[in-house]
């Protein structure tokens, strides 16, 4: 304890300096200040060609190769700077009779990982359900120019949409967003910022709440999100403004978007705003297994019913 | 989505704001009226990083001055929260209000705030509180215990208690060396998080290290 502690009296310094000093070296550090963490938020892998899975890869991702290639058609986009976007769009065979459900067009947006091959199991199970299905990749992900990043990936979304709309094939009251984990930004920013279209309901698997609530799950206490990413991703303050049904279906078990810091959170910030919101926990699901733990019919059977508005 | 693609393969880095609490414990000792103190420290809860179990690199830097011989101030800029472009910086008082006689420990505590600031952006403010005791062995080493805390009210109100243990060893008069164990967010469940902490105890926070440097310069000093 200084209290105690023997030494010779030394002479007084002025503090002053020594604190400018700290200043200046403070002032250095922020000149070099523009890390952010965005790219972190996204872990894309690029492809030469689509859908030519090594079969490891295919069982991984519970790609079953239901869906006749006669039905998928690519679609290219242009995303932010004019960058080209690929996605496909996976139409219903001429004259299916799956009442109700034959006119539904889901927009998907995949989670954070991979590309479009690491999702086609998805869309698998939702042509299965008698959905029409367009996926896109974002940009740097699989054949899609640029890199990754918030903005870019809003982008991307919107020319899905402006793309799906465009169709013949596709009744715009019968469109669906469909978003899978980091996806939930994309599908809630076309949901709340684009006002002049509103999807006939939305479905959020297992979603992110905010690069705010990322934050705070890591650092326990409250730090804002754009302290450690660019990216305008949050669907907290989305939430009131989605304007349509909404489905957020979760796994009870997941670890990596854990339900009472995202899935819980956005279902209480949406409660009293939107014409229905509905909580569907998966008893025993973690975050990329939902459909697996629950069983494809009833999976299908539950989407297909929020579709319909009669889950 | 494999969990080690997770988005939050980067949040170590988000740690480096606001992990509770950082750098050594503000005021191990009372400095005389006058005297000042420059320290630095490094370190944070062990979490695995690229593959590594290793102490979180948070950097902090303080400085320290007697009002009287019992009562001071501080004031601590936080290095690493400005490679994200965000001014972190502490500051508070600190009173001592036992000196160590016999079984006696020394005791004080410092009372202040973090502030993490963005220029032209958002902020976040954190009360802080330490408790430390303190016990002098021989003319080189001091080990003191105690515990840190923060506060948020902005969000869900949450106190994060930061119990610790440490060693002081004095190279010069003027010249010392921490060394501290600290059990970070104590009351918070370790998992499941979107961050790979190590060394929790019963699943609660994580353990830590961090290892710190002082030197006093001016006022009386005996």
């Amino acid at each position: 304890m200084n209290s105690t502690r023997p030494g010779p009296k030394s002479e007084a310094r002025s503090p002053k300096s020594r604190i400018c000093a700290i200043c200046v070296i403070c002032g250095c550090l922020l000149s070099f200040s523009c890390f952010k963490l965005d790219s972190f938020l996204f872990d894309p892998t690029t492809v030469d060609e689509y859908l030519q899975m090594s079969s490891a890869d295919s069982a991984a991702w519970h790609v079953r190769g239901i869906i006749p290639d006669s039905l998928v058609e690519p679609v290219t986009l242009t995303g932010l700077d004019s960058n080209r976007v690929y996605g496909f769009f996976v139409r219903q065979p001429a004259g299916v009779d799956v009442p109700a459900t034959d006119e539904y067009t889901v927009i998907y947006n995949h989670g954070n990982g991979q590309n479009i091959n690491r999702y086609w199991g998805r869309v698998e199970l939702l042509w299965e359900a008698g959905c029409n299905v367009f996926i896109y990749d974002y940009e740097g992900y699989g054949k899609s120019e640029g890199s990754p990043s918030g903005k870019a990936c809003y982008a991307d979304a919107d020319a899905a949409l402006d793309s799906v709309l465009a169709r013949p094939d596709v009744v715009g009251s019968m469109v669906v967003y469909y978003a899978w984990s980091l996806g939930s930004f994309m599908a809630c920013h076309l949901a709340a910022d684009k006002g002049s279209f509103k999807p006939r309901c939305l479905i959020l698997e297992n979603p992110m709440a905010s690069t705010s609530a990322l934050a705070q799950e890591g650092a326990v206490l409250g730090i804002p999100g754009s302290f450690v990413a660019d990216a305008d991703f949050d669907n907290e303050s989305r939430m009131r403004f989605l304007g349509c049904r909404t489905l957020i279906i979760y796994g009870k078990k997941d670890d990596t978007a854990v339900p009472e810091r995202n899935a819980r959170v956005l279902l209480d910030k949406g409660y009293g705003w939107l014409p229905e919101l509905i909580d569907y926990p998966i008893e025993g699901a973690n975050h990329s297994d939902l459909p697996e733990v629950m069983g494809y019919g009833e999976y299908e059977r539950v989407v297909r019913a929020f579709m319909a508005d009669s889950l | 989505m494999k969990h080690s693609h997770l988005v939050l393969a980067a949040l170590p880095a988000v740690i480096l704001l606001a992990v509770v609490r950082c750098g050594t414990v503000t005021a191990v000792a009372p400095l005389h009226r006058g005297e000042s103190a420059l320290a630095a420290s490094l370190g944070g809860p062990v979490a695995s990083v690229a593959g590594m179990n290793i102490p979180m690199p948070y950097a902090v830097a303080r400085y320290r001055t007697g009002l009287t011989d019992r009562a001071g101030l501080y004031a601590g800029v936080h290095l690493l929260p400005a490679a994200l472009g965000v001014v972190g910086v502490d500051f508070g008082f600190s009173y001592h209000f036992l000196e160590q006689r016999g079984g006696v420990p020394c005791v004080g505590a410092s009372a202040g705030l973090a502030a993490f600031i963005q220029p032209r952006g958002e902020k976040a403010f954190f009360p802080q509180l330490d408790l430390v005791g303190s016990y002098r062995l021989g003319d080189r080493f001091t080990t003191y215990f105690g515990s840190q805390s923060m506060y948020q009210f902005k969000y869900a109100p949450t106190v994060v208690l930061a119990p610790f243990v440490g060693g002081e060893y004095r190279l010069s008069d003027r010249f010392a060396l921490d060394l501290e164990l600290k059990w970070y967010a104590m009351t918070e469940p370790t998992h499941p998080r979107n961050l790979n902490y190590k060394l929790p105890i019963g699943n609660h926070g994580a353990v830590g290290v961090v290892l710190g440097a002082n030197w006093s310069f001016g006022g009386k000093h005996e």
